[in-house]
């Protein structure tokens, strides 16, 4: 079976029923023991930092929320665009499913930020460009739930949902490359791809740790509420 | 230990909760009409 057909099995309903439940129970179970290895060790093993103190600490969680927010998305963006080629119940489940924990890690990645910001910052909020790109980013997703919550028959909305998804991609490389292209108060990123990492060994460590638990938590709660969105659409065909 | 950083976690804590409660209610849903189905 080459990959192609291996990926377009999965948009077969009864095989993602299957492999997302054994999935999301095994990601939540990861999850659980990572954020308690991580978390754990963020809090009380990790070194403090030499000007913050320990309230940096809350960038492992910030971190990875803010993340989250951003991949959730392109994640959303891909599910859509498969949408508007295949028409799969999977793809529209899987959009929709992705939208909610997306809002939820760009409250998250926002609240913790700001938090972070007053001890350190001197300030909650500025209105710099990742700050703000990021608020636009929390709109767009409470925007798209509400248009995906707007009628009983979820499917009547599928197409017009991805549509959205996919205009408001355009948002993300604004985040990702304002600390690059303005000059913002927020700092640029202390880990890349390319050329060597700010931080130290045991707190990027750390942070990686942190950073998995809070992907396999979301990966688990998407996968679990895509499973039972599919489910309830099959259960109303049943019922027509 | 930092209180900023205590509330952050028990904040990804309660919004991790509420995330799985909005699914669990969702799991209701689909048993509630599985089971008006089969009544």
């Amino acid at each position: 079976m080459s990959i192609m057909q291996r990926i377009m099995r999965l948009s077969s309903p009864p095989v993602f029923l299957r492999l997302s439940a054994q999935a999301s129970c095994w990601l939540g179970w990861a999850a659980a023991i990572m954020a308690l290895i991580g978390f754990g060790y963020a809090l009380f093993f990790a070194p403090v930092d030499a000007q913050q103190g320990d309230v940096y600490r809350i960038l492992y969680i910030h971190v990875p929320t803010a993340w989250m927010s951003m991949f959730l998305y392109v994640l959303a963006s891909l599910y859509a665009t498969l949408h508007w080629v295949y028409r799969t119940k999977v793809s529209a489940v899987m959009m929709r499913a992705l939208l909610p924990t997306g809002a939820w890690m760009t409250l998250l990645a926002l609240v913790t930020g700001a938090l972070w910001g007053k001890p350190t910052w001197g300030t909650y909020w500025v209105w710099d460009a990742r700050l703000t790109s990021e608020l636009i980013l929390l709109f767009i997703y409470i925007g798209l739930i509400a248009l995906a919550s707007m009628v009983e028959d979820e499917s009547k909305t599928d197409r017009a949902l991805a549509l959205f998804i996919v205009v408001g991609l355009v948002n993300i490389p604004l985040i990702y490359f304002s600390v690059v292209y303005w000059n913002t108060l927020h700092q640029g990123a202390s880990i890349g791809m390319a050329g060597a990492s700010r931080m130290a060994t045991e707190m990027k460590l750390t942070l990686l740790l942190c950073t998995l638990a809070v992907w396999a938590a979301c990966a688990a709660l998407v996968l679990a509420r895509a499973r039972w969105m599919l489910l309830w659409r099959e259960s109303r065909q049943d019922s027509v | 230990m930092n209180q900023m950083v205590i509330f952050s976690l028990l904040l990804a804590l309660v919004v991790v909760a509420i995330d799985a409660w909005s699914i669990a209610a969702l799991k209701r849903k689909v048993r509630q009409r599985s089971l008006e189905a089969d009544s």
